[in-house]
């Protein structure tokens, strides 16, 4: 996997956050993934996925501090950037391309 | 949970501490806040959803999960400045790590074998260090005990230590400038009654600023006030922790109230904290529950009755060798002042820690000594082990060097896989240690002291990790150097299977290292216990067995003369001898085997007398059945049948043997006559029988001249009874109670025992010595052996085929047993010859603990080389056996 290429797990997570409107923080984001994927999500895992795209420059991110966040630590908010959608489209089209006219073979 | 039902809810509502802590520790450092916080709301939405319980698990996963990736995206992240080439060497040892634990994992047999031997090992040595630590590391249990000293009388011409008299412990407090106070304290018993059942319990009378000088405060209550202990007539008492629980159910608001002590009202005037222990040696009495002031206002003149034991503390910036000079200054002026009692004695002051502890250290000593030799031995034979699997892994070794592993890289893994090997042993052993601690703290407080506990704690985890660490790198390395100077060539071609010279010769070296290890522990060991029963061996010169003692002390106010006293005697007796299964009753003014002694000078007719230099002799005051009751034959002479109560006159005694030589050079002393110095007129004293010699200073005794005085010439009020028990027990206990307490129920019994209790008292530290010894010693032996059998097994299997050619080729079954028993028999001749010299060399280093045998004791010597030689043997005759039974088309087949 290269650089610029996608993982699946950070694909999934630039997914969520657009699901969440392009703009989550951890919790937003652990909850939703456990929630449409049904499995247990490893924090720490979540956690350096979002650094990892933040330097790939896929997520920008701001800190709310805590008088804001309204919890007692401050809480760290990402959002997509605009360089995300090309490889978000990328992955997609591979995946279709690759599912093209398998779809009967799972079928029954 | 302890703390109640909401407390309760509020932790399970919390994240687990040290998950926390944990995280704190590794999350990413410069958003430690932000993850700390997120992963709290999650968890906090978790307890919601599936329960406190999994929540919290949960909490410790993930941050398992933060650590784990700080370990290995470190590099990646880049998350520390400079982290990067630590990290990067993390993570190559993280797979390392991992490599281990599967060829591990492939070799179970190896692997539990070594795991067995290395937990027994390392935890033989953890307990090790938890006695040891507890004894060189604890603090006792009082404020700065540094400053804590005790000072005892001694007798003439005699090191051992004697209580004091009031009347100098008094003067002492009075004109001693060393210390900035000092406090007497006495053992006693008290009996607890009222509402609940009597309860006797160990008790101590003491000088109300007692606790002052040792500076513990009570837990509860304002402890003794001198003033208004006074104003209460001395009836206050402080109890301790224990009974305070154990009997009134830790009711805070005992202090203040009344407890029946010894059938009076008394005030508990305090409570002392749980880990308070009393400054003696002696565990019964470290164990002391109550304490009651003594004011020794009456005994202000009383130089002669020592009791009272003396604890002081050194005046700031006064050494205790200056403190010394001054009491060394003092008995002068003692011995001047008060000739009568104080002649020829000496002060003796011990720091609290020497006194206490010093005795424990030279078995601590020998502790640490067949510890360290035990895990020696471990070591060699998992190093063996460990050597024999290498020659299996030679492929494996030249495969990864021809890909490129570096020598340093081998060796590495090498070492990293006997290290994990030696911290799971040593987490096995410590597991071992943990689930027995209350085992060892018996052991702690039989042998050594009760003074501090033997606590399993983070000092001994350290330990024994440092231990597992060293002595992974120590079995390891011999495998590790063989394994990275590995002859390529040489392994790929021969196909592994001749093993490498070098390292055969370092499996020869370890086997006799290992056998020479335990012969020197088995030599040591038996040196030790035949220490002990050679100690216990000596004939005291009585007869204990079924002897029961008691001590009363009478108080002056009912029992003013003599003649009080005599009639106390004489009911008692009466009382007594009603109680069934007791034969006879004897008095003493003291007992052998204790450091109670009463000397003085005497003058004997028809000998010049020296004042300045005057004989002296030890005295008993006896009664009637003494030497009956105690089994000492009467070799000479015999008394008129009431001599013992004669009052006035001439007074009859017995002399012992020793005194009979002593004093009259061989010549009979029945009828001589002697004149005993000391309190009051001498009165003229006529010898009519000779008894044998007893030992009174234990064991390790040696007679001294003893004069036996009829208790009616001087009678004391402080009696000690001994009586003959038919079948010997402590159920005599209450019915001798009940029978003094109908003779006077004012008058205490104290001291109730067996004599043989009180004189196994004297000999634990070398019972403590042949236990340890032995223990260490058959852990040793097992070993050992299994090291001799584990070798010699791999031997066999790696000359399989030679033994098969040979076999084909016609060499009988008792040929091969030669080949394989003659390899072996050179080893363990070499291993027992080295043993026997590392055992005279350790010998030598216990001498202090040896008695009666000699650290070249041929008996010790030749039965442990016996012994070796033949569970080495055995060991090696098992694989031999197999050796024979080789089918010669097998073995070739193998190849």
């Amino acid at each position: 996997m290269g650089r610029a290429g996608l993982g699946e797990f950070e694909h999934q997570i630039l997914l969520i956050i657009l699901r969440l409107g392009r703009e989550g923080y951890s919790v937003s984001i652990v909850a939703e993934l456990e929630a449409r994927t049904g499995r247990e999500a490893a924090t720490a895992a979540v956690y350096i996925a979002l650094r990892r795209l933040e330097k790939k420059g896929l997520l920008s991110s701001r800190l709310e501090p805590p008088e804001q966040s309204g919890s007692p630590y401050p809480r760290r908010y990402f959002a997509l950037t605009e360089a995300a959608f090309e490889p978000l489209r990328q992955a997609r089209r591979a995946l279709l391309e690759l599912w093209d006219g398998l779809e009967p073979v799972l079928d029954d | 949970m302890a703390g109640g039902g909401e407390e309760g809810e509020a932790a399970e509502h919390r994240p687990p501490r040290w998950a926390r802590a944990w995280l704190v520790r590794w999350a990413p450092r410069d958003e430690r806040d932000v993850v700390l916080g997120e992963l709290e709301e999650l968890f906090r939405l978790r307890v919601a959803s599936r329960g406190g319980r999994r929540a919290r698990w949960w909490y410790r996963r993930q941050a398992a999960g933060f650590t784990m990736r700080a370990l290995s995206t470190r590099r990646v992240t880049g998350t520390r400045r400079g982290g990067a080439d630590r990290m990067g060497w993390m993570r190559e040892f993280h797979g390392d790590v991992r490599w281990a634990v599967r060829a591990l994992a492939k070799r179970p047999a190896y692997t539990l074998v070594a795991l067995a031997t290395l937990a027994l090992g390392i935890g033989a040595n953890s307990a090790v260090f938890t006695l040891v630590g507890a004894h060189f590391l604890e603090p006792l249990p009082y404020d700065r005990p540094d400053d804590l000293v005790l000072l005892w009388e001694t007798a003439r011409d005699s090191d051992g230590v004697m209580t004091v008299s009031p009347g100098n412990y008094l003067t002492w407090r009075e004109e001693a400038n060393s210390f900035s106070d000092i406090a007497s304290f006495n053992v006693a018993y008290a009996t607890l009654s009222g509402e609940q059942a009597a309860e006797r319990v160990t008790a101590s009378w003491v000088a109300p600023h007692f606790f002052d000088v040792l500076g513990v405060s009570p837990l509860i209550g304002p402890g003794f006030e001198e003033a208004s202990a006074r104003a209460a007539n001395g009836d206050v008492v402080v109890l301790s922790h224990g009974l305070w629980t154990r009997r009134y159910g830790a009711d805070p608001d005992l202090v203040g109230r009344d407890v029946r002590v010894d059938g009076r009202p008394h005030t508990v005037v305090g409570i002392l904290p749980p880990t308070y222990r009393q400054p003696e040696k002696g565990l019964s009495w470290q164990a002391a529950e109550l304490w009651k002031p003594q004011f020794l206002d009456d005994q202000r003149q009383a130089y002669g009755s020592r009791y009272l034991r003396t604890v002081a503390r050194l005046a700031p910036g006064v050494s205790i060798e200056s403190a010394r000079l001054e009491m060394d200054r003092m008995a002068d002026r003692m011995a001047v002042e008060f000739p009568e009692a104080n002649t020829g004695r000496r002060i003796q002051v011990w720091t609290l820690d020497d006194y206490l502890m010093g005795e424990s250290r030279p078995v601590l000593f020998l502790l640490l000594l067949a510890g360290g030799a035990v895990l020696a031995i471990v070591c060699a034979n998992v190093a063996n082990l460990t050597l024999a699997r290498g020659q299996e892994r030679r492929r494996e070794f030249a495969l990864r060097t021809a890909l490129g592993s570096g020598r340093s890289r081998l060796l590495r893994q090498v070492l990293v896989e006997s290290v994990v090997l030696a911290l799971a042993g040593a987490f096995l052993g410590a597991l071992l240690v943990y689930l027995g601690r209350d085992v060892l703290q018996g052991v702690q407080e039989r042998f050594f002291s009760g003074l501090v506990d033997a606590d399993v704690d983070v000092r001994v985890l350290l330990g024994t990790t440092v231990m597992a660490l060293l002595s992974g790198l120590l079995f390891g390395l011999p495998l590790a150097l063989t394994a990275s100077s590995t002859d390529l060539r040489g392994a790929l071609v021969e196909g592994g299977e001749r093993a490498g010279k070098a390292s055969s010769v370092t499996q020869n070296l370890l086997i006799v290292g290992q056998v020479g290890l335990a012969t020197s522990l088995v030599v040591s060991a038996l040196l030790l216990t035949r220490t002990f029963s050679a100690i216990t061996g000596i004939a005291p010169g009585f007869e204990p067995a079924g002897v029961l003692t008691f001590s009363v002390s009478l108080p002056r106010a009912s029992y003013p003369d003599g003649e009080a006293i005599m009639r106390y005697m004489d009911d008692v007796r009466a009382e007594v001898a009603t109680v069934p299964g007791i034969t006879r009753l004897g008095l003493a003014s003291d007992l052998p085997f204790t450091t109670e002694n009463r000397w003085n000078g005497v003058r004997i007719d028809g000998v010049p007398f020296d004042p300045t230099n005057p004989t002296v002799s030890e005295y008993r005051m006896v009664v009637g059945e003494y030497f009956e009751v105690m089994g000492i034959p009467v070799v000479a002479g015999a008394f008129p049948e009431n001599a013992w109560r004669a009052t006035d006159g001439e007074v009859s005694i017995a002399v012992n043997e020793r005194a009979a030589d002593m004093f009259w050079s061989g010549e009979s002393p029945i009828g001589r006559t002697l004149e005993l110095l000391g309190s009051g007129e001498p009165r003229p004293m006529r010898v009519a029988a000779v008894v044998a010699n007893v030992l009174d200073d234990g064991f390790q005794g040696t007679p001294e001249p003893l004069l036996y005085l009829p208790w009616g010439a001087s009678p004391q009020r402080g009696m000690i009874f001994l009586a003959s028990t038919a079948p010997s027990g402590p159920e005599f206990a209450s019915a001798v109670r009940d029978a003094l307490g109908r003779v006077d129920s004012d008058v205490p019994v104290a001291e109730l025992r067996m004599l043989e209790e009180l004189m196994d008292e004297t000999v634990v530290r070398p019972r403590a010595a042949s236990l340890i010894g032995g223990l260490f010693a058959v852990i040793a032996l097992l070993v050992a052996a299994a090291g001799i059998y584990g070798v010699l097994s791999y031997l066999v299997e790696s000359r399989t085929r030679e033994i098969g050619i040979r076999s084909a080729l016609g060499a009988t079954s008792e040929q091969l047993m030669g080949l394989v028993l003659g390899h072996s028999t050179r080893l363990l001749v070499a291993g027992l010859l080295a043993g026997v010299v590392g055992a005279v060399v350790a010998g030598r280093a216990l001498s202090s603990l040896l008695y009666g045998v000699t650290p070249w004791d041929p008996v010790s010597l030749v039965f442990s080389t016996l012994a070796l030689g033949v569970v080495g043997t055995l060991a090696a005759w098992i694989p031999a056996r197999r050796a024979v039974g080789v089918d010669p088309r097998e073995a070739l087949r193998a190849e």
